[in-house]
């Protein structure tokens, strides 16, 4: 994951205690985040989702105009964070190819795993 | 951006009739569809989650990951489509990136109604 040096001097970076929340479902989605170090626990109204860890991307509703976030995610542990607005995520999808596949991937497992669970309610 | 301009005059068209099966869940799968004309059902399980008319994209999850199929798409009226299999798909990601940003807007689309079903 080699676009991951390009966090390295990111400007925008936040660190988070055990426990702490992230976001929570129905916020205002303004930001993605990538995270650079520890674990994140995503749950979707009560459902765990996933736990993520180091080159995840998170918060993705925010591409998306005016759009509320619609899981919440907690720390597990410290983690670090690199805060990405929209307008830097379009730029950094125009900018960097590898960070722009690596978003779209990332995009399709959580769809992959929200629609696992929408699956499993189906049943 | 408009996929019905960029494919408008695309070698790979292929059409559908009313109730064929485009794609079905769990198969293996290594193309996408642009919808030229007509509309397709988005299913999973059999449940309706979203319907795509013209200049939309189906089918794009199993380009970008090497699963199989996570919904079942169906022409509801007579389709035509234009084909993109992944050698096309990855010269689009790597020279368009406005169509990057496209296929991700379609997929953050995909989430928020997956979400919002599951909140019902």
């Amino acid at each position: 994951m080699n676009f991951l040096r390009t966090f390295d001097n990111w400007a925008n970076t936040e660190t988070h205690k055990d426990g702490s929340v992230i976001f929570s479902d129905s916020e205002p989605a303004d930001a993605l985040f990538l995270v650079l170090e520890g674990e994140i626990v995503l749950t979707l109204r009560g459902h765990a989702l996933s736990n993520e860890g180091r080159g995840a991307l998170i918060g993705e509703m925010a591409i998306i105009d005016d759009t509320a976030r619609n899981a919440t995610a907690v720390a597990s542990g410290t983690v670090r964070l690199a805060r990405i607005s929209p307008d830097e995520f379009r730029d950094l999808i125009t900018e960097d190819p590898e960070f722009s596949l690596h978003a779209m991937a990332e995009l399709a497992r959580r769809l992959r795993a929200v629609d696992a669970l929408l699956g499993s309610r189906i049943e | 951006m408009d996929l019905l301009e960029v494919f408008k005059d695309s070698q790979d068209i292929v059409d559908f009739p009313a109730g064929s099966s485009i794609i079905r869940e769990g198969e293996e799968g290594n193309k996408m569809f642009v919808v030229m004309d007509g509309e397709v059902e988005i299913t999973i399980k059999g449940k309706r989650i979203a319907n795509a008319g013209r200049g939309e994209i189906v089918g794009e999850m199993a380009l970008i990951s090497p699963e199989l199929r996570s919904a079942t798409v169906t022409a509801l009226t007579d389709t035509r489509m234009a084909v993109i299999d992944q050698s096309s798909f990855e010269s689009l990601l790597q020279y368009v990136p406005d169509f990057t940003m496209h296929v991700m807007n379609v997929l953050a689309d995909r989430l928020k109604g997956a979400f919002e079903m599951i909140g019902d």
